[in-house]
């Protein structure tokens, strides 16, 4: 075992401790050949004097020398490859062109975005005219109208509706497929004997012609000169695939006898 | 270290750069090509007696200045960028040998295992295997070192002076003397006792 207690770069106490400790640094700077004249002959007065010095001088050059000697054998057994500078000069640029690349992409997502955005917005409020058509929500349903009395117009159907508890959408959006907005209180009324809709269920509208004969089949006290009336309403379908609720389309109503329907 | 593309680096600055007295593209190019012409061969050795094969050892260099380049691209601390790059080096050894990417089987010995295969063409045959079995117990015996020593004692077979090494571990020279002391005492009892 060595004398690690004394060292160049630890020395004992005593007078030689700051002589050692010079020494110890240039031993380090020895090894890479930096010590000028002057420093080179202390450096080896002071390895003559102290023998403790003069061992760990030894020791640190076999050392050193196997060190520098398997660094050498490891770059000879592996060269580094000969395009080395080149791919990374090549490498560096593609860095840079990405770095300056990467504004402009941001600002293409950005207006990307707006644009789908944009899209969307307009696809949910500028409806299609009126046609067969059925739309699909799933929205918390609204509340429907209780008790009510549509009319149709001037001079034609009325549906009177007076029954509990349901809610029914009013669905604003999907009435978005008249041509004309609709009055406020032009609300799905709900088709009587029919289980009310959940609260998330998943709807859908369909908007068709129907007798008035079927209302009256519904449930709907209807009264008209004519039973063979046809009016255009929107039926409110559930996700069980039964009908819910109907609103009467007051424009297209095709009995002009007048009358009204109630429940 | 020879210089073996030519080519130019970049084009020269812009007059706004060089009105702000931003460094401009082309001379922090500059200064990372002098960084690489200068370290990739010490960092080289380094990432190769670390157990890395050729090939990743390449790879670990490029990666080591790119990120010097994006460093300084993104303004960072100038002050002991050796140590700097020595730290993303150890990283990037460690990250290495993590990665689920690694495909070799390798070990840390093995690099001993490629040198023991490489002919040496000076010393007889008996010469040669005395050496190689010398080099055998010196890896081994430098896994044994404390992480602070084993990076000395690293450093130094990736060719790198005494002073730089101690520049690069952000320690001072005599620290590094204790240091290389305390792992010399250890790989002379090692290798010769």
């Amino acid at each position: 075992m060595n004398d690690v207690s004394h060292s160049p770069w630890r020395p004992a106490d005593g007078n030689r401790q700051a002589d050692c400790t010079r020494a110890g640094l240039l031993m380090l700077q020895a090894a890479d050949d930096e010590l000028v004249q002057e420093q080179t002959a202390w450096l080896n007065e002071h390895l003559r004097s102290c023998a403790a010095c003069d061992a760990q001088q030894a020791r640190f050059r076999q050392i050193d020398q196997d060190l520098g000697a398997y660094g050498e054998l490891l770059w000879q057994q592996n060269p580094p490859r000969p395009d080395e500078r080149p791919r990374f000069l090549d490498r560096m640029a593609t860095s840079k062109r990405r770095k300056r690349s990467v504004i402009p992409w941001i600002a293409a997502a950005a207006g990307a975005l707006a644009a789908s955005i944009m899209i969307g917005v307009c696809l949910n409020h500028t409806p299609s005219p009126a046609r067969n058509r059925s739309l699909t929500a799933r929205t918390p349903l609204p509340h429907v109208k209780q008790s009510q009395t549509l009319a149709a117009s001037s001079d034609a159907v009325a549906v009177s509706v007076n029954h509990g508890g349901a809610r029914a959408p009013h669905l604003r959006r999907c009435a978005a497929s008249h041509a004309k907005p609709q009055p406020e209180d032009e609300t799905f009324i709900r088709i009587p004997f029919t289980a009310p809709l959940a609260p998330y269920e998943r709807i859908q509208v369909v908007r068709k012609n129907m007798a008035v004969a079927a209302l009256i089949a519904a449930g709907f006290e209807v009264r008209v000169p004519d039973t063979g009336a046809i009016v255009t309403a929107d039926v409110l379908i559930g996700q069980d695939g039964r009908a819910h609720a109907i609103r009467i389309i007051s424009s297209s109503i095709s009995n002009n006898h007048g009358g009204s329907l109630s429940q | 270290m020879a210089v073996d593309d030519q080519r130019p680096i970049s084009p020269a600055p812009r007059r706004d750069e060089v009105d702000r007295g931003v460094p401009s593209t082309s001379q922090l190019e500059q200064e990372v090509v002098g960084f690489f012409d200068e370290l990739r061969g010490p960092l080289y050795r380094y990432f190769l007696c670390t157990g890395l094969s050729r090939d990743d050892a390449s790879e670990c260099v490029q990666e080591t200045f790119l990120r010097l380049y994006r460093h300084l691209q993104r303004r960072g601390d100038h002050s002991n960028l050796r140590g700097w790059i020595f730290q993303v080096a150890r990283n990037l050894i460690r990250d290495e040998y993590k990665s689920a990417r690694r495909r070799r089987t390798e070990t840390l010995d093995s690099s001993i295992e490629r040198l023991s295969a490489c002919p040496d063409p000076e010393g007889s045959p008996e010469d040669q295997m005395l050496r190689r079995e010398r080099l055998h117990r010196l890896r081994s015996s430098i896994e044994k070192l404390t992480p602070q020593q084993r990076n000395c004692v690293l450093l130094r077979v990736a060719g790198l002076r005494y002073r730089e090494i101690a520049e690069m571990l952000g320690i001072g020279i005599s620290s590094v003397g204790e240091l290389m002391q305390r792992a010399i005492a250890r790989l002379n009892e090692d290798l010769y006792e």
